[in-house]
């Protein structure tokens, strides 16, 4: 019975996680988007195709009697030990190994094979996408879904890393209510804002609830809600002085999902005013603010009903399905394929259109499914008057920096004339530059091998764009490539591979001209790769430890700090982690503090925006959900701890009260002056910033 | 289970989806190994959770179910099922795309290959029994079983794993 229950146990810690809320996140997108006979039929078969490779990379993250073994050996690795604070002798340091670098000739071969086409006429669009369907459609309609890598597409949040030293966490000063210095949105990119679900400019605290709720919070002595706006459909937002622009998904007409784009007066956060709402066919991928300028990147598939047969083993009823599809594709038009808008709020409410003009379209050389990418830059003023470039492209991570917008997309294979593609593990990357406040223009495209995991696993440092991959075929590998704006492509001119044998990118952090990588199967290298000289990047050092950490934050004084779990020796997960790596010398990283905190998750561990890091007085917020031995949660809140070289001590707890006689998950934190404010389902709970204690708690 | 989760106070009525998430974040550990464990080795845990969950809210608020860790297990179970008779129809379509990849098992070389060739019900009853501590007639009602047939189906089921790991040994 013991065997039996430890072998269940085993098996259901396979996969990663990606928590409660990213999950609930997604389900309520697909079950607001599509309903009907069509989205089950996609969803079953986007599944299907889709797990043949997420099922193999689980197996080899987790098949942890696997015969191929990690490429380089670790001493003696040591399980950390949980909730206490202890020695690094924990870690085993080895000198810097087999990696090898490459340096990439450009050739005009690699040029031609990277850049994008673009449509000069409507008629070419539809010419392109009509042939390409015609070659693939099924009884089921178009099989866009081809097993891909990369993650599933996320709810419209992003996670990325800083280039700065504990700079992406953006200070701002306030006057008003809160008082002092305060917090934002922990970012990537220090001045690149992203969409979240807490914003503040110091003086109103403003919020979006899972029940779509816009709320303005006076901070302070006396906190509570100015007021509450409904906006059906709302995630994530911007706040744009006195402007909120909401970002989120529409449950409106139409066959496929929806994206909402709402605009908000909250001059008077009092009285909060609904300026304009714009549906889009799609949803949101991700978003960047750049110098006050929403650039929204929003993925869009056909909007066809397509045929199923009805009886599966019935041949008749098959074909005549895939021949009702295939008449379908040669009647179709622009709007078939093209993502359109419509107005639904708003002084021009009603007007609909094209996102995008034909003329602003464009499809890679290789085909890369059916979907539209579009990277819309935002009038708030007259959403109507937003402009787009899209590409005939899939895309899951979108990278920012202050000129341009990356989006990264898998690549699948040209589709033959007989029908038959050849996936492989390629990341196609397409580069727009929004230099112009009025539109974002697509520039070059590039790939690399290998996938990339994140937003964190791009960046850009003197116009080189480093991207960090990993290949899960062939046993596993990881790369670090630096890719290079020739005006004509984005070409690979460097890059070292062999990193973490076997083993999987489980995060990234390039901080200035130094990349942290960490992989994992059963151990956690993180590995230190030098990317000063882009054409030869090199790994400078290595540290092996149980675990991993799945977010990176550098907090300065050649300090890294890592969020992630600790593992046992099999490599499974055995709770939640923190550590402290020194990286002053990046031949010799070295841990110098581990703290467990027992079993449970965070969402720091799939979205980077749940992190808090306040410098003034070395604090980390952690949103944790930690369970006892019967999966019962046992601390719903969140754990302050104070970081520092020689200690991480707990500063204080934030618990939350009951929603509904459930346990209120901690979503964010944020400082305002002498203030903590985390933000659960349950309301703004007000803490002292010096020990947490609960001062006031804003019930919604 | 639901009344496991319950970490002090009672459920309000009319809670919506705000009592929705709370419910969910109690309810998603266990709501994913159960997935881990029931669907097909090419499934993710989380997909499957997604799916289960995106299909309960098209007619109802998690808070509004009476056992909503139940109901959605049973959904779970359903869905793994599909998932299994899907992957037989991918396989009929994949040649078609000329891919090298069937959309087969991976190969589990470890001590869970074992449960991963139970049938994927005996699965889910297993955990239910084993790991969850339910009792046969409430692991029966969630694969679809009456408790007679769940003892039975459980029974069958560990002497078939002895004799694998026997065999291995």
């Amino acid at each position: 019975m013991d065997d039996l229950r430890r072998r269940m146990e085993a098996l259901g810690e396979r996969g990663e996680p990606r928590g409660a809320a990213r999950v609930l996140a997604a389900a309520r997108r697909d079950s607001g988007g599509s309903g009907g006979r069509r989205a089950r039929l996609l969803t079953a078969l986007a599944i299907t195709a889709s797990v043949t490779l997420v099922g193999g990379v689980a197996a080899a993250v987790l098949g942890t009697n696997e015969d191929d073994a990690p490429a380089h050996e670790t001493a003696a690795p040591t399980t950390p030990e949980s909730t206490t604070t202890t020695e690094p002798e924990a870690t085993t340091t080895t000198a810097a190994p087999a990696p090898t670098t490459t340096e990439v000739p450009v050739s005009a071969a690699v040029v031609k094979a990277s850049r994008l086409v673009q449509f000069n006429t409507c008629g070419q669009y539809l010419s392109y996408v009509k042939t390409k369907a015609a070659l693939v459609v099924t009884q089921f309609g178009l099989p866009e879904m081809y097993p891909r890598f990369g993650p599933p597409p996320p709810p419209p949040t992003t996670s990325a890393p800083g280039q700065q030293a504990g700079a992406a966490q953006v200070l701002g000063t306030g006057s008003g209510g809160g008082g002092g210095e305060f917090s934002q949105t922990n970012v990537q990119e220090a001045g690149i804002d992203e969409p979240d679900v807490m914003k503040t400019d110091g003086r109103t605290i403003f919020t979006v609830d899972s029940a779509s709720n816009l709320r303005a919070v006076a901070p302070g002595n006396n906190p509570h809600v100015l007021s509450t706006l409904p906006v059906p459909g709302a995630q994530q937002m911007f706040l744009i002085g006195d402007r909120v622009v909401i970002l989120g998904y529409s449950t409106g007409d139409g066959v496929g999902p929806k994206a909402m784009i709402a605009v908000v007066d909250v001059a008077r956060p009092s009285a909060m005013r609904l300026l304009s709402r714009m549906d889009v066919d799609g949803y949101i991928l991700s978003a960047r603010l750049v110098r006050g300028v929403p650039r929204v990147v929003i993925q869009g598939s056909p909007e066809v009903q397509w045929s199923a047969p009805d009886d599966y083993q019935d041949p008749a009823s098959v074909e005549g399905a895939r021949s009702r599809n295939r008449e379908f594709v040669a009647r179709s038009g622009l709007a078939d394929w093209l993502p359109n808008f419509k107005m639904t709020e708003g002084p021009r409410k009603g007007r609909t259109g094209q996102l995008t003009s034909c003329s602003a379209a464009y499809h890679p050389p290789g085909f890369a499914g059916f979907a539209t990418l579009s990277v819309m830059t935002l009038n708030i003023d007259d959403p109507t008057r937003s402009h787009a470039s899209s590409v005939v492209a899939d895309g899951q991570i979108v990278y920012g920096s202050a000129n341009r917008i990356y989006v990264a997309t898998s690549r699948w294979g040209e589709i033959r004339a007989d029908g038959s593609a050849s996936p492989a593990s390629e990341t196609l990357i397409h580069e727009f530059d929004i230099t112009d406040p009025t539109e974002a223009a697509y520039r070059v495209s590039g790939k690399v091998r290998g996938v990339a995991l994140n937003q964190f696993s791009l960046s850009e440092d003197d116009g080189y764009l480093r991207v960090a991959t990993s290949d899960p075929n062939f046993g596993a590998e990881s790369f670090v490539s630096v890719l290079q704006d020739v005006g004509k492509a984005l070409i690979q001119v460097g890059q070292v591979g062999g990193l973490g044998k076997g083993e999987q990118i489980r995060s990234v952090r390039f901080i200035g001209k130094t990349a942290y990588v960490v992989t994992f199967r059963q151990i956690d290298p993180l590995y230190v790769v030098d990317v000063s000289d882009p054409r030869k990047p090199v790994v400078r050092g290595e540290l092996k430890l149980l675990g991993y950490s799945a977010y990176l934050h550098p907090i300065g004084d050649g300090l890294l700090l890592g969020v992630g779990v600790d593992a046992n020796e099999e490599g499974r997960r055995a709770g939640l982690a923190v550590n402290l790596f020194d990286v002053s010398d990046p031949s010799t990283p070295k841990l110098v503090q581990h703290r467990g905190l027992g079993a449970g998750f965070s969402d720091i561990e799939f979205d980077h925006h749940a992190f808090l890091w306040w410098p003034a007085t070395k604090l980390m917020m952690v949103p944790i959900v930690s369970y006892d031995a019967q999966y019962n949660p046992d601390f719903v809140g969140a754990i302050g701890l104070r970081i520092d070289r020689s200690a991480v001590d707990e500063v204080g707890r934030v618990k939350p009260p009951f929603k509904s006689g459930y346990p209120a998950p901690v979503q964010r934190t944020i400082v305002i002056g002498a203030h903590v404010y985390s933000l659960s389902s349950s309301g703004v709970m007000q803490s002292a910033l010096n020990d947490l204690h609960p001062e006031a708690f804003v019930q919604y | 289970m639901v009344q496991a989760l319950r970490v002090g106070g009672e459920i309000e009525g009319g809670a919506g989806v705000v009592g929705d998430d709370a419910l969910f974040a109690a309810l998603y550990p266990g709501l994913r190994r159960f997935a881990a464990v029931t669907g097909p080795a090419e499934v993710d845990p989380d997909d499957l959770v997604q799916e289960a969950v995106a299909r309960t809210l098209r007619r109802h608020q998690l808070c509004e179910l009476d056992d909503a860790a139940a109901y959605l297990r049973r959904v779970i179970v359903n869905l793994a099922s599909n998932h299994r008779r899907g992957l037989a129809r991918w396989r009929a379509v994949v040649p078609r795309l000329g891919r090298d990849d069937d959309g087969s098992v991976p190969e589990y070389t470890s001590d869970l290959a074992d449960l991963l060739r139970l049938p994927l019900q005996t699965r889910a009853l297993l955990y239910l029994v084993a790991v969850d501590g339910q009792s046969y007639a409430a692991a029966g009602a969630v694969v679809g079983l009456s408790e007679e047939a769940a003892r039975a189906r459980a029974a069958r089921a560990r002497k078939q794993l002895r004799l694998d790991l026997e065999g291995e040994q």
